[in-house]
C-alpha cells in the first residue's frame, strides 16, 4: 500500500462507495453555499424595501395616492408594498360596491392582506428547510462513508498475517476524510439556517404589525 | 439547488468558485510541505592565452616611458622651486610693509582711546553729581512723608481711642440697662413662680388625706419632678426632708400623685417647675 497520504491520493485511492459519498457531500455543500449567498441577497433586499416602504408610508401623503404610485411603479412588487396593494385594492373594491357595513370592510381587507403576508414569507423562507436538511443531515453520511472505509480496511487487514500500524493508517485517514467534508458542509449549513430564520421571523413580525395598523387606519376611513 | 441555479445564478456560480478555492488551497497547501533540496551553483572562470615575447617588448617601452617622465618631472620641480624663491621675496617686502602700517595705526588708536577715556571720565563725574542730587531730594522728600505719615497715625490712633471710649461707654450704659430688666424680669417671674407654686400646692392639699392621730407639728418636704402639661413622672417623688412619721409622709407622695396633672405654666417658665420642692405642713 502506498504511503504517500495528500488528500487528493487519498481521495482517488478510496473504495467506489467512499468516493460516492465523497462526491454527494461536496454537491451538497456546494448547493447549501448557493442558497446562503442567494438568501443573503434575498432578504438584505427585503429588508431594505421594507424600510423604503415603511418611510414613504408613514410620510404622511395620501394613501389614494400612494396606491396609484406602487402600481404604475412595478408590476412585481414584493414585501409590504404588494402587502398595501392587496389590502387597499380589496377595500376600494368593497367601497365602489356599495357596502355600508364598516367592520365587513375591514375585514375583507384585512383578510385579503393576511394572504398576500403569506405569499411573501413562503417567498422569504424558500430553500431554509434544504439548508436544515444539509445542515443535519451532512455529518450522518459524513459517518457513514467513514465507517465503511475503516471496514474496508479492517477486512483487508484481516487477509495478513502480521498487521502494522502502517497497514492500516491509510485506510482509517482515507476513510475520515468523509466525516471531514460532511462537517464542512454541515456548519455553515447550520449557521446560515439558523441566521437567516431569525432574520425572516423579524420580517414576518414587522409585515404583521404594518398589516394590524394599516387595518385600523382603514377603519378610520370607513367610519368617517 | 436547480431552483436557484435557475432564478439567481450568481451565488451558485459563486458557491462553486468558494469550493474551488478551498480545494486549491487544500491540495497545494499539502503538496508543498517538502520543499525540494537546492541546487548548488558553480563559480566559472574566465580565461585566455598571452605571449612572452610581447610581455617584454612592453615592459621595455614602460621603462622608457618612465625615465622621460621622470625628467619631465625634474624639470617642472626647478621651475617651482624658482617661483616660490620669487613669492617669499615679495611676502616679506609685503610683511614689512603692513606691520609699518599696523605701528601707526596703533599709535592712533591710543590717541583715541586716551581721549574717549577723558571724555568718559567727565561724564562719569557728572553723572554722580547728579545722582548724589537726587538722591538728597529722595531723602528729604521721604522724610517729610514719613513726618506726614506719623501724623497721620497719630490722628488716627487718637479717633480710635475716642471711638473705643464711646463704644465702651455704650456697651456699659446698655448692660446696665440689660441687667435692670433681667432684674425686673426676674422679680416678675419669681411673683409668677409663686402664684403656681401656691396653686399647686393648693390642689395637691386638696387631694390630700391627713392621717388623723398626732402630727399637727409635722413637716416634711417632697421634690417633685414634672413633665410640660403638670403630670407626675413616675416615680418622680421624692421625701427630701422626712417628718419622721412614715405614714406621713406616704400619704403626700400619694397625695402628689393623685393631684397630677399639676396646673403648671407652659413656655419658658415652666424650666423651673421641672424639678420643684415642696413643703407640706398639715394645718398650713
Amino acid at each position: 500500500m502506498s504511503t504517500d497520504l495528500t488528500i487528493t491520493h487519498l481521495i482517488l485511492n478510496a473504495s467506489i462507495v467512499v468516493q460516492f459519498v465523497i462526491a454527494l457531500l461536496v454537491f451538497a455543500s456546494v448547493s447549501s453555499w448557493s442558497m446562503i449567498f442567494d438568501r443573503m441577497r434575498i432578504l438584505k433586499k427585503a429588508g431594505r424595501a421594507a424600510d423604503e416602504f415603511e418611510g414613504r408610508f408613514w410620510s404622511g401623503g395620501d394613501l389614494a395616492e400612494l396606491y396609484r404610485q406602487i402600481e404604475r411603479e412595478t408590476d412585481e412588487e414584493s414585501g409590504m408594498a404588494s402587502i398595501f396593494r392587496a389590502g387597499f385594492r380589496e377595500f376600494a373594491r368593497l367601497r365602489t360596491k356599495g357596502h355600508k357595513d364598516p367592520m365587513a370592510m375591514v375585514q375583507g381587507a384585512q383578510r385579503s392582506m393576511r394572504v398576500s403576508l403569506n405569499r411573501e414569507v413562503d417567498r422569504l423562507e424558500n430553500h431554509l428547510s434544504t439548508l436544515a436538511t444539509i445542515g443535519s443531515t451532512s455529518p450522518y453520511v459524513g459517518l457513514f462513508g467513514t465507517v465503511w472505509g475503516i471496514m474496508n480496511s479492517f477486512t483487508a487487514l484481516g487477509n495478513v498475517k502480521q498487521a502494522t500500524l502502517a497497514l492500516v493508517a491509510p485506510g482509517i485517514a482515507e476513510a475520515l476524510i468523509a466525516t471531514a467534508i460532511g462537517l464542512f458542509a454541515a456548519i455553515p449549513a447550520v449557521v446560515a439556517y439558523n441566521r437567516y430564520s431569525n432574520d425572516v421571523e423579524r420580517l414576518n413580525n414587522r409585515y404583521d404589525d404594518f398589516v394590524e395598523e394599516f387595518a385600523t387606519i382603514l377603519q378610520r376611513q370607513a367610519v368617517a | 439547488m436547480f431552483g436557484v441555479l435557475k432564478r439567481n445564478p450568481v451565488s451558485v456560480l459563486l458557491a462553486v468558485l468558494l469550493h474551488g478555492l478551498i480545494l486549491f488551497f487544500l491540495v497545494y497547501g499539502i503538496d508543498w510541505a517538502p520543499t525540494k533540496p537546492a541546487v548548488p551553483k558553480a563559480n566559472i572562470v574566465q580565461a585566455h592565452t598571452v605571449d612572452a615575447e610581447q610581455l617584454r617588448q612592453a615592459a621595455a617601452e614602460e621603462k622608457e616611458a618612465e625615465r622621460q617622465k621622470q625628467r619631465q618631472r625634474e624639470k617642472r620641480k626647478q621651475a617651482e622651486e624658482k617661483k616660490r624663491r620669487q613669492a617669499q621675496e615679495q611676502k616679506r617686502i609685503a610683511k614689512q610693509k603692513a606691520e609699518q602700517q599696523e605701528r601707526e595705526a596703533e599709535v592712533k588708536r591710543q590717541a583715541r582711546l586716551k581721549k574717549e577715556r577723558l571724555a568718559k571720565e567727565a561724564k562719569r563725574k557728572a553723572e554722580a553729581k547728579r545722582k548724589a542730587e537726587a538722591k538728597r531730594k529722595a531723602e528729604l522728600e521721604k522724610k517729610r512723608k514719613a513726618e506726614q505719615e506719623a501724623k497721620r497715625l497719630a490722628e488716627a490712633k487718637r479717633k480710635a481711642q475716642a471711638e473705643a471710649k464711646r463704644k465702651a461707654e455704650a456697651a456699659a450704659q446698655a448692660e446696665r440697662e440689660r441687667a435692670l430688666q433681667m432684674q425686673l424680669a426676674a422679680e416678675q417671674n419669681s411673683r409668677e413662680i409663686d402664684r403656681y407654686v401656691a396653686v399647686i400646692k393648693q390642689q395637691i392639699e386638696r387631694s390630700w388625706l391627713k392621717p388623723g392621730q398626732g402630727g399637727d407639728q409635722l413637716s416634711c418636704v417632697v421634690q417633685v419632678r414634672l413633665i410640660p402639661g403638670g403630670d407626675v413622672v413616675p416615680g418622680g417623688v421624692s421625701v427630701i426632708r422626712s417628718s419622721g412619721n412614715a405614714a406621713f409622709d406616704r400619704s403626700v407622695e400619694t397625695a402628689v400623685y393623685k393631684a397630677a396633672p399639676l396646673p403648671v405654666p407652659s413656655g419658658t417658665l415652666f424650666e423651673s417647675f421641672r424639678t420643684l420642692k415642696l413643703n407640706f405642713k398639715p394645718n398650713s
